[in-house]
């Protein structure tokens, strides 16, 4: 475009930080910096699409779940912002223990972007302005950002959140369009002006499944899917009596068949990602269905779920039937399974590839290393998914307000949460698909719970300024209620008398001769908390909640303390922080290509050194070795 | 530390008829060319991997010492990952020690034990696990030994535990794709085929346990002491064991100087044979009960050690039915725990005294007794041949097993076989979640032995095994 060139660049304000995106990256980021202070600007393509779900209608979900909880606790907005719109509420895994207990909301898509919408309109410091971004400069200061009409706006720190509009394509079958997720234009300019600044840029590329009309669904011939009886809400912040905000939806679930994978089989040829149309990189962890099917050729059906996109809308996301294959193609597909003969397609299922960032350029601050005050988040960082992103964003704001306030920017580690096991992969071991957090991701499930998640990072929260000070409070007390209650059940001791022996009988426990603890009772497998209320006489009346985080941390104490003597042994290798000044040439006995990987991801301590891809205990050896010569005071061993 | 250049004789000592001196570091060729000059004349090229006939000279003297050859292995295609030199000289005592002083005086330091497979590990030459076995192969006495380790650097163990290391994570991807996609229609892993593979594990894990106690035998050997009232023929028994020419005298590090191993074989394995001062010079009881304790204490962090228990023809009187005095004294302070495998001897079975009933009592107490005569070795062969099918049963071929050599390799089944108990006792408690951590934990258990993962243990563990860093 030779008008980009010619354009009038003109001074439009100035601001603390600038936030480019307005997706669940953007608006953590924003919000944080603006509540921390900072005179923020947060430009979004598109007014109508800010805090746009492009793909599935829900938030949390296994592992995201405990994402969201800690945004929340960091003092984020997306658990807050679904609580307000959540159409169904159901916990995952409630038969597999409390490490793994997950909490997904389905949302309403529109009401979630008028929320998020209202908030960001609502807050101070904050300013939200519709512009194409096509250029990120760095100047003396810090960085000036160029709209497509001109305007110049100069700042001292600026956070990438662009998610999957950069320089973005939509495919479907042989047809390739430049344009963003819905229909929404991308940002085409951008990518350049990174690449200018020395940003190291890749392509990855992700899909959405169909959208159909609800009364085109022939119901009789799915299996229906409640929400929880007792629906949970993710933010402490929801007013009570205020969730769920309105009556459940119910999801439904269908199947492909014999006949579906026919179609497809068939048609594979046609399929870009077959044909070598599309060569960027997908996630496994939503393949689409063309995928599924040729890599499970023996599986006979693959589940889908119907997903309402909202209250007053007819809607529904056809989730586990993401495809790039031609329109015909897809109606076909759609036509052939149970209960859809009749659907009528609302949104043509379609993959897109974007620009993103290589995230091993970045500090575990989302700080570029290379780039002082320039930060990504979210899909620009590799990842996938609305929490991810969230996660991010809200981390990249946080630490550019620290920063620009002269403050230690923040890490969370691996054992401190989700997020922070989620960054360091991602800052430390880079991606080549976009990356979604998984319970396996993370070795110190016992202690990263969803019911603790304030636990773990409130006092980050407080540091930030994130959260007021009656909020600190009022979760400090909280706290103590807890450890009072365990306290209490851990010294409270009851005879084994008639009451407790009948307790004991019904549930098929051993029956006890001496005294015992209600927690050493509430340990035992086949008991909890509620049957002993009877016989637990000194127990105090509690609300549920705490009720229920001090039964956790009793039943699961043994399990919880081995955890956190491995986080102990964690944090001593992690606080073993290396020099900036580091000649990693210099090391004698450290092989070249150790040497230059470490030179380039200028690893912040031993322990994220030792998790770098292809470093291996050798090199950290010979590291040790030669930093304990060099710094004998730090002791390095 | 990693600057010095290094040396050492890397044949055995004293045996053979060439020795070959190995150097390795930086300023190997500037050591080679004090001491070394081809026999034509020319100058040093220190061409790689080519052998040079030479002359062997004082760097002190300028005095011709021997002649030999010398092959030069430059950096990083070597051993160690660093320039080595390799001179072959002619063997025996003297001119080895006479090439090896010169090359100490022409700028060498005198390597540690093991130090030149560390540096070949820490230059990233070779993996941990090899590492370990080549360690195991340079210190091997025995030829069992050489086998056994040759098999483990060919990746025998590597394949082993590899094998172990996906079935883990056959069980942990399983489950946690369970977790990860709840509402996906996946067959989630039934919580009986949980336990029975977790069992199927647990055993591999003790199996390789147990068959370290061969694998130990074989290229370490088992840990052994004499005791035994004064007078009872300790000495000879001792002396006939090491033999004088088998006797090769280590430096163990960790024990105290009074102490020192003689390794002996017995039959395909070894013996580290403890010798104290206490033990076979003093006579007085007090001392000599301090000796046992010394061993015995020396003994208690290693698990199956024999003790050689000496008595003869008067250690018990038939007319009193009843042991003398200082046999009592010995018995007494045998240990109790089943952990020590005790053998009672009978010497002096030349002297021609009968010794029968003895003999009885003793079989009677622990199960087996034998007679020898350390002049004669009359019944030696049975003795040793007892003590080495305590650890080789049957048909013993090292290649059959896979054998775990090193302690580090151990620790990590061991690890392994806790975290997988743990995983069955949280699946009994309904525990899903850490049932699935523990798995997890299992496998870097595993993996680590491999040296795949890293982790706080490793380091640790390089550091207690490497002495390094300070």
């Amino acid at each position: 475009m030779d008008d980009l060139n010619t354009t009038t660049r003109f001074y439009a304000g100035e601001a603390s930080v600038i936030v480019i995106g307005a997706g669940h990256a953007g608006i953590e980021a924003a919000l944080a910096c603006a509540r921390m202070g900072e005179d923020t600007i947060l430009f979004t393509l598109q007014l109508d699409a800010v805090a746009n779900m492009p793909c599935n209608p829900s938030i949390g979900g296994s592992g995201k779940g405990h994402l969201v909880f800690e945004i929340d606790a960091l003092g984020g907005e997306m658990g807050r912002a679904s609580d307000e719109v959540c159409t169904q509420s159901r916990m995952l895994n409630t038969s597999k223990g409390p490490a793994v207990h997950s909490l997904r909301q389905q949302a309403d898509r529109r009401a979630y972007h008028h929320v998020m919408k209202r908030i960001i309109e609502n807050s101070s410091n904050l300013r939200l302005i519709q512009a194409e971004i096509t250029a990120v400069e760095k100047n003396d200061d810090g960085y000036v950002v160029t709209t497509r009409y001109g305007a110049q706006y100069p700042c001292k720190a600026c956070i990438i959140c662009t998610g999957t509009y950069l320089k973005s394509n939509i495919v479907v079958g042989d047809v390739s369009i430049q344009s963003g997720p819905d229909n929404q234009r991308g940002a085409d300019f951008l990518t350049e002006s990174l690449i200018d600044m020395g940003v190291s840029i890749r392509r990855f590329k992700t899909g959405t499944p169909p959208r159909i009309h609800k009364d085109s669904i022939d119901y009789s011939k799915t299996e229906v899917q409640y929400g929880d009886e007792e629906p949970c809400a993710f933010s402490k912040r929801t007013p009570e009596g205020a969730f769920p905000p309105g009556e459940q939806l119910p999801c439904h679930v269908i199947y492909t068949n014999e006949e579906t994978h026919k179609i497809i089989r068939d048609n594979i040829d046609r399929s870009p990602l077959y044909s070598g149309k599309i060569k960027s990189t997908g996630p496994r962890y939503c393949p689409s269905i063309e995928d599924k099917i040729m890599r499970f050729p023996d599986k006979t059906r693959h589940q889908l779920f119907l997903e309402a996109m909202g209250f007053d809308t007819k809607e529904i996301y056809v989730q586990g039937l993401s495809s790039s294959l031609p329109e015909d193609v897809q109606m076909k597909v759609i036509h052939s399974i149970a209960g859809l003969e009749n659907a009528q397609v609302m949104r043509t299922a379609y993959a897109i590839e974007y620009d993103c960032a290589d995230p091993t350029q970045l500090y575990p601050t989302l700080e570029f290393k290379e780039l002082p005050g320039l930060y990504g988040a979210g899909q620009f960082n590799g990842t996938s998914g609305y929490e991810e992103a969230a996660a991010q964003g809200l981390i990249a704001g946080m630490n550019a307000a620290l920063k620009i306030q002269g403050k230690e920017q923040v890490v969370l580690t691996r054992d401190s949460s989700y997020i922070g096991t989620l960054i360091d992969d991602l800052v430390t071991k880079g991606t080549n698909e976009p990356y979604r957090i998984m319970t396996s991701r993370c070795e110190y499930r016992m202690l990263l719970r969803q019911d603790n998640a304030d636990r773990r990072l409130t006092d980050i929260a407080k540091y930030a300024g994130l959260i007021t000070d009656e909020e600190y409070e009022s979760r400090i007390k909280l706290f103590k209620m807890i450890d009072d209650e365990i306290n209490r059940a851990e010294t409270t001791f009851l005879s084994p008398n008639g009451e407790l022996k009948s307790i004991l009988e019904n549930a098929g426990s051993t029956p006890v001769t001496t005294g015992i603890s209600v927690g050493e009772l509430i340990r035992r497998p086949e008991l909890n908390y509620d049957i002993l209320r009877d016989v637990d006489k000194t127990r105090p009346e509690l609300p549920r909640e705490i009720q229920k985080r001090a039964e956790i941390e009793i039943k699961y104490a043994g399990y919880i303390k081995r955890e956190k003597k491995e986080a102990e042994a964690f944090k001593r290798i992690e606080a073993k922080l290396l020099p900036a000044d580091i000649d990693y040439s210099d090391i004698r006995g450290l092989k070249t290509e150790a040497a230059q990987k470490l030179s380039k991801m200028r690893p912040v301590s031993l322990g994220q050194a030792s998790r770098i891809s292809g470093i291996s205990p050798a090199d950290i050896s010979v590291l040790v070795i030669y930093l304990s010569q060099k710094y004998p005071q730090k002791n390095f061993e | 530390m990693l600057n010095d250049t290094i040396c050492a004789v890397s044949t055995p000592h004293g045996k053979g008829g060439i020795s070959v001196i190995r150097i390795s570091g930086d300023k190997c060729r500037d050591i080679v060319s004090r001491i070394f000059k081809p026999i034509n004349g020319s100058k040093l090229t220190f061409e790689p991997r080519k052998a040079v006939y030479g002359n062997i000279t004082s760097s002190l003297s300028g005095e011709t010492i021997d002649d030999g050859i010398m092959t030069f292995f430059a950096a990083p295609a070597s051993f160690t990952g660093e320039d080595t030199a390799e001179i072959s000289c002619h063997g025996g005592i003297v001119v080895t020690s006479m090439v090896l002083d010169a090359v100490l005086n022409a700028g060498a330091v005198h390597a540690e034990a093991g130090e030149f497979t560390k540096r070949a590990f820490l230059n990233g030459r070779m993996s941990l696990t090899k590492a370990e076995a080549t360690a195991d192969l340079l210190d091997a006495r025995s030829e069992s030994a050489a086998v056994l380790t040759g098999e483990n650097s060919r990746g025998r163990l590597s394949k082993k535990l590899s094998e172990m290391a996906n079935s883990l994570l056959f069980i942990a991807s399983s489950l946690s794709a369970y977790i990860d996609y709840p509402d996906e229609d996946l067959e989630d892993m039934e919580d009986d085929e949980l336990d029975s593979r977790i069992d199927g594990l647990l055993d591999e894990c003790n199996k390789l346990i147990d068959g370290r106690k061969t694998g130990e035998a074989v290229t370490e050997g088992i840990p052994a002491v004499i005791c035994g009232k004064p007078n009872v023929g300790k000495s000879s028994f001792f002396n006939y064991l090491i033999g004088e020419d088998r006797a090769i005298v280590t430096d163990i590090p960790g024990t105290t100087r009074d102490m020192i191993e003689y390794q002996v074989k017995a039959g395909k394995i070894m013996l580290k044979l403890l010798d104290t001062a206490g033990i076979r010079e003093n006579t007085s009881d007090i001392v000599e009960k301090m000796g046992i304790d010394a061993v015995k204490k020396r003994l208690s962090s290693d698990s199956g050690s024999i003790i050689f228990v000496l008595f003869t023809h008067d250690s018990f009187d038939t007319e009193k039915n009843e042991f003398s005095k200082d046999d009592k004294a010995v018995l007494d302070s045998l240990p109790k725990d089943t952990e020590h495998i005790i053998i009672p001897v009978i010497t002096k079975s030349d002297m021609n005294i009968s010794t029968e009933i003895l003999k009885s009592i003793l079989t009677d107490s622990f199960g087996k007794c034998f007679v020898i005569s350390s002049s004669t070795g009359s019944g030696m062969d049975e003795l040793l041949g007892y003590v080495e099918g305590l650890y080789i049963k049957g048909d013993f071929d090292l290649r059959e097993n896979v054998y775990l050599t090193s302690v580090r390799q151990v620790n990590n089944i061991r690890r392994a076989a806790e975290e997988l108990t743990e995983a069955k006792k949280a699946l009994y408690n309904g525990c899903k979640d850490m049932t699935g951590i523990f798995i997890e934990h299992a496998l870097s258990a595993i993996m680590e032995t491999d040296g795949r993962e890293t982790g706080e243990a490793i380091i640790k563990d390089i550091f207690s095994r490497f002495c390094v860093g300070k």
